[in-house]
């Protein structure tokens, strides 16, 4: 089977006034499809960046990343765009649902930016919204919705598109323990159901417990041997490996 | 429905406030501009549209004795750009031949026929116009006449000079005849009619029973009768009136048609030409208030901007979002502003409120008939507005969607990353509004008149401030922000958190803070300047009052009675100086008026040199006013021509030049001479002896009051009874009569005052959903509603403090400039009075109306939801 993420020697270093700061230094993993894969690490360790390289909204410096088969390094910023669209859905920590659209209309916006008509797919959105315990909430705004639902919108929005790959940046950070829960069992369920490919930033243990795999990024780094494996991780098992590397 | 409707439909309805006064901004700039245009155009329809059925040229011009050749000399004049031959008699005319049935008297109209449809004279309601050079005696009829004698196309009618009499002429104060126009058997000729006239221009003449030849065959049928040639005179429009009456120099009488040439006097074209740059002002203000918001929004939409492009949005998709919303404003502001332009240019008309006057009742029914729309000048000022407003809609979201998606999804501080995009947009709207809009502007509305070179500079310093303007928040706004910030400070004493809040907000935002502050200091610098300038008019009526009128006394009306017996009364008291009569009058070529000499000698001129009684009487001399002297480029020894009733033209000497004598306020006319009596009764054959509408002339010292009193008691007329009016009174009217002139100004500077308004608000509102976290924040904290407007009104009152102060000193530093130009173009001695009073009220307008900015601000941020605000992050 081939990869659906493959990165290898992947380097990131920031230019600022203050001078150059390396975030990812020769960073390497493959995902396969499917996986449900939780990358850790303290903050500022680069795991967002991580992320945003995947999809293509920033460059790296050195190394390469293919995704679905193709190096994210020679495509042209249009080609990165159309690449994002198809491939990926998105999930955010501060959800970053559009203010002024309705539930429905957020969840929506997917199929109307690959140029379908949501009007048409309704039904199936609904149906989504549905499943993910939205019913009834559908001509709500976000700022009408709590948190967990909002988060809950935002993975409907994430998965309404069809893409493979979800990329979630903290998508715990901003909700109760309960509503965090919630969001991390549907996770789990829609890779287990939709075969759909998870890789999931965080710094909670208990989220990383739904993972197949946990990569742990240290000083710009991936360490592989320390590494966990599922299925049926526990926090305790998370707490350990983090304890062991000092994060 | 696709993204970009999706997405632009939601975003315009879920802000309405910042929906509706974006479209405000343009909505109002737009009308203000259409409205003034509009009002421009139907203005001079509607006063040029005479009830007169006697139509003329707009100048028809008579040769005096020294010209040769008439048609010649006269298309050498600079500044006549056409010239063509006519002459207007009475004619008999029947069907058939010679020897055909009953005559009908007509009207009758010769002409060149080669330019009879170049000139416009008339209009055809059937068949065809003249063939120039057709050996065919042809005839165009009028529509009455056609009816009544049940003329068709191709019909032969004959013509034939009237039996007439001769015109008179008045020589040494006798009418006499002229012997060789008696008794001269009239010929006659047969003419095909080939066209009906329509009932516009000649057609209307006589009321229809008119018919127009071709000059040859006119002049062939009335020779060797008595017939006045004249010469129509189309002006060139860049070429002021004034200089063409000068151009035509003594050689020839003209004579105006008023009413054709509404607009063009020199004070109407001032006045007009002002209209026209506060036009553009609020214009360029409209736009740059749009301008200033959008700038301002861009820090709001990047978030939005790298979601969406994470979410898989291209660049094209987002700008396609942008591109739909900002077209929705500009169009709908470009509708709500063409509309309500025209709404507003109706509502002034209706309200006697003109571009060459106001108080001016032009007829309800009038109006609605004539009412026209100038798309030609008003379609392409909407579409520039329009496009203009789109360009700078679309360029900010054009940028901001190429804004840094990762920095914004990371929540980073984005004014940092903004300010590169804000001061190119800034360059690009200064571009927009100093240089492309006024040359668009301008190219499609020139300026009225010729005198392009003043009012180029005065257009040029306009350009210069508005431009100033538009810099202010590219190059200084931290300039303008640390002046705010400064201000703000003491506030900190005495409302701790509202004075820092106001002063951390203006620190942060010091772009929209000298955006603000630079709107309000352009309408206020407008306001002052303008204000300044009728300071200075109201200042020149003080000067020409005091040596016209402020001590006389008019009576008007009076049953007419003998001269020499009414100032016999009325010198029995001492503090009477002299009588003027206003019964001998006559216009040729202007308003001359005959007075008695020997009646000016205690004041004016006369009282400095008695030798211009002499000369008025015994040269000829003739006393100019200031105004028709400075218009009319006459000096003292220069020769004024005037034509008698018999055609003959006589000249008048230029004695003295003075606005001492001869002023009557009915019709209110400064542009006059004055000769003696003996002139008028030798020459035109007026009666000088009786007189019922005249002006006493009092001592100074002599109040109102005593004037008014002695006047009712030498003539025994009782209270309230006759119609006299004092200098004094005339003195308050002509004063008022400059505020009420000036209403158009006001209500486009109050119009560009809610622009400038409506710049603050959008500022202040943007920055209220930019802070909705913070405020969030402060609410949960405990901040109060009361707080919360406070820091807005110190903000506002700030702004408006800081903007009306710039705007004022700008303002006085123009007065001189703007008064300079006027007094060129206006040909008025203008004195620099500077700004009086409306210093400090411009100041105080300035501030008012940044304080009413601020309450929708206020209302939005506290009905903002500080738990949503705080969830969302804003």
């Amino acid at each position: 089977m081939n990869p659906i993420i493959r990165v290898r020697d992947l380097y990131k270093i920031f230019d600022s006034s203050a001078g150059t700061t390396p975030v990812l230094k020769g960073v390497e993993f493959d995902i396969d499809p499917g996986e449900f894969v939780c990358i850790m690490g303290p903050s500022g360790s680069g795991k967002s960046t991580v992320l945003h390289i995947l999809s293509g909204l920033d460059a790296v410096t050195g190394g390469s990343v293919l995704l679905a088969g193709r190096n994210l390094k020679d495509l042209s910023e249009a080609e990165r765009t159309l690449l994002r669209r198809t491939q990926i859905g998105y999930v955010f920590q501060f959800f970053n649902l559009m203010p002024n659209l309705t539930v429905l209309e957020n969840v929506g916006l997917p199929l109307a930016i690959q140029g379908q008509h949501p009007a048409a797919r309704e039904k199936e959105l609904r149906a989504l919204l549905g499943r993910l315990g939205l019913g009834g909430r559908e001509h709500h705004f976000p700022h009408q919705l709590s948190g967990g639902e909002m988060q809950r919108t935002s993975i409907a929005r994430a998965l309404a598109g069809g893409q493979p790959l979800l990329l979630c940046d903290e998508p715990t950070g901003n909700l109760s323990q309960k509503a965090g829960l919630e969001v991390m069992q549907l996770l789990r369920r829609v890779c287990d159901e939709e075969r759909r490919t998870v890789l999931l930033v965080t710094h909670n243990p208990r989220d990383a417990t739904f993972a197949d795999r946990v990569l742990f990024l240290v000083d710009g780094a991936l360490d592989s041997q320390h590494a966990l494996h599922g299925p049926n991780l526990t926090v305790e098992q998370v707490h350990e490996r983090l304890a062991a590397l000092h994060i | 429905m696709g993204l970009a409707a999706i997405l632009a439909r939601r975003s315009l309805f879920q802000r309405p406030g910042r929906t509706l006064f974006s479209i405000l901004g343009i909505a109002v700039g737009i009308a203000t501009v259409v409205g003034i245009f509009t009002l421009d155009h139907n203005t001079l329809i509607v006063r040029t549209h005479s009830d007169d059925p006697d139509w003329r040229a707009e100048i028809e011009v008579s040769p005096s004795a020294s010209v040769k050749s008439p048609r010649e000399e006269l298309a050498k004049v600079p500044g006549v750009v056409d010239v063509s031959t006519a002459f207007q008699s009475q004619a008999s005319v029947w069907m058939g031949g010679a020897e055909g049935g009953q005559p009908s008297s007509v009207f009758l109209v010769s002409m060149e026929a080669a330019r009879a449809k170049e000139l416009g004279r008339y209009i055809l309601a059937q068949g065809r116009d003249f063939e120039p050079h057709s050996a065919r005696r042809e005839v165009l009829v009028g529509e009455n006449l056609a009816r009544d004698l049940g003329l068709k196309l191709g019909d032969q009618i004959s013509v034939s000079p009237p039996v007439r009499q001769p015109a008179p002429d008045c020589v040494g104060g006798q009418w006499i005849t002229r012997e060789h126009e008696l008794e001269r058997p009239p010929s006659s000729a047969a003419f095909e009619v080939v066209g009906v006239l329509g009932r516009e221009g000649i057609g209307r003449k006589a009321r229809g029973d008119v018919i127009v030849l071709d000059i040859d065959a006119g002049t062939a049928l009335f020779e060797g009768a008595h017939i006045e040639k004249r010469y129509w005179v189309r002006k060139d429009p860049k070429i002021n009136l004034e200089t063409l009456q000068a151009n035509l120099g003594e050689a020839w009488s003209y004579d105006l048609k008023k009413s054709v040439i509404i607009g063009q006097a020199a004070d109407e074209r001032a006045f007009r030409n002002g209209v026209r740059f506060a036009g553009l002002l609020a214009l360029v203000l409209g736009l740059y208030v749009i301008f200033h918001t959008l700038s301002m929004s861009i820090v709001e939409r990047v978030k939005e901007v790298g979601v969406l492009h994470a979410l898989g949005c291209s660049r094209a998709q987002i700008g396609r979002v942008f591109f739909l919303e900002a077209f929705v404003i500009a169009g709908a502001g470009g509708l709500a502003g063409l509309l309500g332009g025209l709404l507003l240019a109706y509502s002034m008309l209706h309200l006697g409120i003109t571009t060459v006057g106001i108080g001016i009742d032009m007829g309800r029914s009038k109006i609605r008939e004539l009412f026209d729309v100038p798309w030609t000048v008003v379609g392409p000022l909407v579409a520039a507005g329009v496009v203009i407003a789109l360009i700078g809609s679309i360029y900010p979201l054009a940028k901001a969607s190429n804004t840094d998606s990762v920095s914004a999804l990371r929540g980073e501080d984005s004014r940092g990353r903004s300010q590169g995009t804000l001061r190119s947009f800034q360059w690009l709207a200064a571009l927009l509004l100093a240089l492309v809009m006024p040359a668009i502007y301008f190219g499609v509305v020139p300026v009225i008149g010729e005198e392009q070179s003043e009012l180029l500079g005065v257009i040029l310093l306009g350009l210069g401030v508005i431009a100033l303007f538009v810099a202010v928040p590219l190059v200084a706004p931290a300039v303008i922000s640390f002046v705010c910030v400064r201000l703000a400070k003491p506030f900190e004493r005495r409302w701790p958190l509202a004075g820092q809040l106001a002063a951390r907000t203006m620190q942060r935002g010091p772009t929209r803070i000298a955006g603000g502050v630079a709107g309000i200091a352009l309408v206020t610098a407008g306001f002052v300047g303008l204000h300044g300038m009728t300071r200075s008019l109201e200042s020149e009526i003080d000067v020409w009052s005091a040596e016209a009128f402020r001590d006389k006394v008019y009576v008007r009306n009076m049953t007419r009675a003998n001269f020499d017996e009414l100032a016999r009364k009325l010198h029995e008291f001492p503090e009477v100086l002299g009588v003027e009569p206003n019964e001998a009058r006559t216009y040729s070529p202007f308003l001359v008026i005959g007075v008695r000499e020997q009646e000016l000698a205690a004041y004016g001129p006369c009282a400095d040199d008695p030798r211009l009684m002499a000369a008025l009487r015994d040269g000829k001399g003739m006393i100019l006013s200031r105004r028709v002297a400075k218009h009319r480029n006459y000096a003292l020894g220069d020769l004024v021509h005037m034509q008698t009733p018999g055609g003959r033209v006589e000249g008048f000497p230029v004695v003295a030049i003075s606005d001492a004598y001869g002023y009557f306020p009915h019709p209110d006319e400064r542009m006059y001479g004055v000769v003696s009596e003996r002139w008028m009764r030798e020459l035109y054959c007026i009666d000088t002896a009786q007189v019922g509408t005249f002006a006493v002339r009092f001592r100074p010292d002599i109040d109102e009051v005593q004037a008014e009193g002695i006047v009712r008691t030498a003539l025994g007329i009782g209270p309230g009874e006759g119609s006299i009016e004092t200098g004094a009174y005339l003195y308050w009217w002509h004063s008022t009569d400059i505020g009420r002139d000036f209403v158009l100004f006001d209500i486009i500077i109050a119009l560009t005052m809610a622009l400038a308004g409506l710049g603050v608000l959008n500022g202040q509102l943007l920055s209220a959903l930019e802070r909705s976290k913070e405020l969030g924040v402060l609410k949960a904290l405990g901040m109060s509603r009361g707080q919360v407007a406070g820091h807005v009104v110190l903000e506002s009152l700030v702004t408006g403090v800081v903007g009306g102060a710039i705007g004022a000193l700008l303002g006085t530093a123009v007065i001189p400039v703007i008064v300079q130009a006027l007094q060129t173009i206006s040909g008025l001695p203008l004195p620099d009075v500077g700004p009086g009073w409306y210093l400090p009220a411009g100041l105080l307008g300035a501030i008012v109306v940044a304080l009413l900015a601020g309450l929708y601000p206020i209302w939005r941020m506290n009905r903002n939801d500080a738990i949503a605000a705080v969830r969302l992050g804003g």
